[in-house]
């Protein structure tokens, strides 16, 4: 659920009150509201759209987190998600056409699994390998 | 893996790392979450090329759009299904596009709401207990009990459960502002579940991840697609087989 909006990042753009699907935020006074947390169903979409990287979505999606807002600064979370997809910058998110190469991922997950499976089945000990 | 999963699906590793879970080395609780039977299997009839639905002017798009067209019975959420979200809202949102510039000159007046659940209650106003409705709406559709075994009796209870809600919204709910767009999503559901337990009364059989507990057997009669639809009566038919091949 979100959990914390720097007032001193946040440049009062308010989209992410309007790009919320459930209605959590309300505009605020210069920084937007969070205005109905039991309604966050974490889906991360306000920090994508936050420019200014003034958002943190804690990661539990049933219980609402205090967090220490100076370790969160520190973290390097904040805005991460929407560099990671290019959200704004499409142009620096070339590593997204490596997509292709999740189906042999996802079989090679299957085969480790099947591996760590007959192993069990055999009596051995699990590994995470 | 671990690098490469960041670069191609970025959405997966944060909140692991938020929670200082180490995704490849540690062990976590899991939880299956119910999505229903509806993702990727159902959604707005799309009725020609521009994704025109039977209302003039609406056009469906993504997940609000049936896509059995494109994909079959198959869900998921990439490949295909990312290919449809991206190709449907770009090919509804150019029809829309092109039939408001025709109707530029044409528009006169304000917009006239049609729907009334929640705008134009048909007895006097009392308030809704929406948390109430969508607790039972989540119970009756993602339930393990309600989801993977299915049965006549069940689903009949749950019919008129639902059906009782749903009277109880268009007989007296009303709100305006974002209580409405509240009221309006609660309403939605409510309609949408009765659709989806419309649809599996009517399969007397067991198919894919639709499991009827006292009709466990696939019946090779029954090999069509049901269209459901109706709001103070809801309604089940077979998609007619004419329909059913050309899209074939």
């Amino acid at each position: 659920m979100i959990a914390h909006i720097f007032e001193d990042l946040c440049n009062g753009c308010h989209r992410c009150v309007a790009v919320c699907p459930t209605h959590v935020l309300d505009v605020g006074d210069g920084t937007p509201v969070i205005a109905r947390l039991d309604q966050c169903q974490t889906c991360y979409m306000c920090e994508l759209y936050c420019e200014a990287d003034a958002l943190y979505v804690g990661p539990d999606a049933h219980v609402a987190e205090s967090v220490d807002p100076q370790a969160i600064r520190a973290s390097g979370h904040l805005g991460r998600i929407r560099r990671d997809h290019g959200w704004d910058r499409p142009d620096e998110a070339g590593h997204l056409d490596r997509y292709r190469l999740l189906g042999p991922l996802l079989q090679e997950g299957g085969e480790t699994a099947a591996r760590r499976y007959r192993t069990l089945a055999a009596g051995g000990t699990d590994t995470a390998d | 893996m671990p690098p490469i999963l960041k670069d191609i699906q970025p959405f997966t590793p944060p909140p692991f790392v938020r929670k200082g879970v180490d995704l490849f080395r540690d062990r976590w609780p899991i939880k299956l979450f119910g999505e229903g039977t509806i993702r990727g299997n159902g959604g707005l009839r799309i009725l020609d090329e521009n994704c025109g639905t039977n209302v003039a002017g609406l056009y469906a798009a993504g997940d609000a759009a049936t896509r059995e067209l494109a994909t079959g019975a198959v869900s998921g959420g990439g490949a295909v299904n990312s290919a449809w979200a991206l190709t449907s809202g770009q090919i509804a949102g150019a029809a829309a596009a092109r039939r408001s510039l025709a109707l530029r000159d044409k528009m006169v007046g304000a917009a006239r709401a049609v729907g009334s659940a929640g705008i134009a209650p048909a007895s006097d106003e009392r308030s809704i207990d929406r948390k109430a409705i969508e607790a039972d709406v989540d119970h009756h559709m993602n339930s393990y009990q309600h989801s993977l075994w299915r049965s006549r009796t069940q689903l009949g209870d749950t019919l008129a459960l639902l059906d009782t809600h749903w009277r109880m919204i268009g007989d007296h709910g009303w709100a305006q502002g974002s209580r409405l767009v509240a009221l309006r999503e609660t309403a939605a559901l409510t309609a949408t579940a009765r659709w989806c337990t419309a649809a599996a009364l009517a399969r007397n059989e067991s198919r894919g991840i639709h499991v009827r507990v006292d009709a466990p057997a696939l019946d090779p009669a029954c090999g069509v697609r049901l269209l459901t639809g109706g709001l103070d009566r809801v309604w089940t038919r077979p998609e007619r087989r004419a329909y059913a091949e050309a899209a074939e």
